[in-house]
């Protein structure tokens, strides 16, 4: 909440658009660049950030202040993130019926490449081609998410457990698989 | 200890939880040159990570965000039960 004007929450919730707007100014960039981290595209990010401010906005009045503001924020965030990367592996496996299915690095290279890019998102394919990226894609969802919030947010064990709704303990099992896969996946040969 | 306990006590360590444990673990890695290099790698998981760029939001989004919500009705706060 330090990043907010005192009061900003709460005008916000009364319907206050000025008070909403400095909510969006104070967020949008973590919350873009944790959407990229999730869906390793920009303008998948992009519209990631516009549904989470959208839900953030309807539901303002039922933001109960005795939580963290942030940790409400991030949960709405992480839960667009998750619900889209779903619904693209759902589309990806109807689509590769009948093969391997699970290359999903193929789909968005194919993706990235079909238009001129700007100098923006020239950028970010050498981003999306980074291996790192490219590993933390290829993890299962449940260890992208709190690496995610882990090393790139730079959030506490304590609140990612109060975002994911999940124990402490579940959370660092998560960190400590998700860095062995991590691992893995970062010693593989690059493939060119 | 064995490799394997060693390594998975070692995550606590890199957690910042230090206990007996993960005392043993360290003790146990200092000398087993698999266990160390294991370590190693998963510190550099970290770092990659942690450097991983951070972005600005596309210039205008926020402009487009607040166009997004005009005309769109708000929940109704919940109604709060008082004991």
């Amino acid at each position: 909440m330090e990043r907010l004007g005192p009061g900003v929450v709460q005008r916000a919730q009364a319907g206050d658009l000025d008070a909403f707007s400095e909510i969006v100014k104070a967020f949008e960039d973590p919350l873009y660049t944790l959407a990229f981290r999730f869906l390793s595209n920009g303008g998948e990010a992009e519209d990631a950030v516009q549904e989470t401010f959208l839900r953030v906005y309807t539901h303002l009045p039922r933001y109960d202040q005795q939580f963290k503001f942030t940790t409400w924020l991030y949960r709405i965030a992480t839960n667009v993130c998750i619900d889209r990367l779903r619904k693209r592996r759902a589309t990806a496996s109807l689509d590769s019926e009948g093969q391997d299915g699970d290359d999903f690095v193929g789909e968005w290279h194919d993706r990235l490449a079909s238009s001129a890019p700007t100098p923006e998102e020239m950028l970010l394919r050498s981003e999306t081609c980074n291996e790192v990226q490219r590993a933390l894609s290829d993890l299962p969802t449940p260890y992208q998410t709190v690496l995610i919030l882990r090393y790139i947010q730079e959030l506490s064990l304590q609140e990612i457990s109060d975002i994911l709704h999940v124990p402490i303990t579940t959370v660092k099992t998560r960190i400590h698989r998700g860095r062995e896969a991590m691992k893995e996946l970062m010693a593989r040969v690059p493939v060119s | 200890m064995t490799c394997e306990e060693a390594r998975a006590s070692m995550h606590f360590h890199l957690d910042g939880d230090e206990h007996l444990h993960v005392e043993r673990a360290r003790v146990h890695t200092a000398g087993c040159m698999h266990c160390e290099r294991h370590v190693r790698a998963l510190i550099e998981v970290e770092q990659e990570l942690k450097r991983l760029k951070r972005y600005a939001a596309p210039s205008g989004l926020t402009e487009r965000i607040l166009q997004s919500v005009q005309g769109i009705p708000q929940k109704r706060p919940l109604a709060r039960v008082t004991m």
